[in-house]
């Protein structure tokens, strides 16, 4: 089992071993998926209350 | 001529000492000095200090429910970072680790503490850095915040250890007023609160750790910024550690290598 400094080693080398721009990638492709998650619920709720 | 800048987080209650900085060369760090006067002088503000910015103290109080602000405040500085900083080091110890290398080792007689550990290492990395450079080995100076938890134990870790490395110099991140022992006070250097941000952020990270592997908080983005300049990192956990003190024979505490 990986003790805590593995962890947080872990972490720490994943946030800092990725490039700067594939961070800024990553961030706006989640918060694309992330509005479109929501608007289809939107759309689901909608259509259930028939509203 | 290259400078390098450094200050510390963590210790004994998080578990980890962490010690952060920047290096670029000096003609970059003057550009940065003056973009970074002009940011704080934009936000009205004396210096950037995170841990009383983060808890909205002493010049920060009015900004406590001022989230644009506030946000707008740590993406300018991570902004005027990434623009003229070279390289970013994060040197780590396990408090944990070093405790049982210790045990074994007298490894305190080369490192008095975690922080001495932390900080001879960002030196190192520094300075492989500045060896790498195209003009080949470069001088660099090496600044430690001043108030540190061990500055003797740092020194000595610099001086003693092979490879030996210049000694580092330590300044404060803000101006001090005239006291007893500094009659015309000191100049803060601004270049050192970059080095705050950065082990700030890396601390904190450490505290929401549990919070982001369950997926209930992200990764900060203040963090996300930083990471436009490269980061070199060094981490000493126990296996690391014990594997230093045998290779480097230092010597048992039951008596084994003799140093």
């Amino acid at each position: 089992m990986a003790t805590e400094f593995e962890k947080f080693d872990a972490v720490v080398r994943k946030v800092f071993g990725v490039p700067h721009d594939e961070i800024v990638k990553r961030e706006k492709e989640y918060q694309r998926k992330r509005k479109r998650a929501k608007q289809q619920r939107i759309k689901n709720d909608s259509r259930k209350t028939g509203k | 001529m290259f400078a390098a800048y450094f200050d510390e987080s963590g210790g004994k209650d998080t578990g980890f000492t962490f010690v952060c900085g920047y290096t670029a060369t000096v003609a970059k760090w003057s550009a940065f000095e003056f973009d970074w006067k002009l940011f704080l002088a934009t936000f009205r503000v004396p210096y950037l200090h995170m841990k009383e910015f983060s808890q909205s103290k002493k010049c920060y109080s009015t900004w406590r429910d001022n989230g644009t602000l506030r946000a707008q405040f740590l993406g300018m500085a991570s902004e005027i970072t990434g623009s003229h900083l070279q390289r970013a080091f994060i040197g780590m110890v396990s408090h944990d680790g070093f405790d049982k290398a210790d045990l074994k080792y007298k490894l305190r007689e080369r490192f008095n503490s975690p922080y001495a550990l932390a900080g001879r290492t960002c030196v190192a990395l520094a300075n492989n850095r500045a060896k790498e450079s195209k003009n080949g080995a470069l001088a660099i100076e090496y600044i430690f915040e001043d108030g540190c938890p061990d500055k003797e134990g740092l020194i000595k870790a610099v001086e003693a250890v092979p490879p030996f490395l210049p000694a580092p110099s330590f300044k404060p991140s803000r101006d001090v007023k005239p006291s007893k022992n500094w009659p015309e006070g000191r100049i803060g250097l601004v270049q050192l609160q970059a080095a705050d941000y950065l082990a700030y952020e890396t601390g904190k990270l450490l505290r929401d750790l549990y919070l982001i592997r369950s997926g209930e908080r992200e990764v900060r983005k203040s963090l996300k910024a930083l990471t436009k300049v490269p980061v070199d990192r060094s981490s000493w956990g126990e296996v690391r550690l014990m594997q230093m003190c045998e290779g480097a024979k230092f010597a048992r505490k039951d008596g084994g290598y003799r140093v």
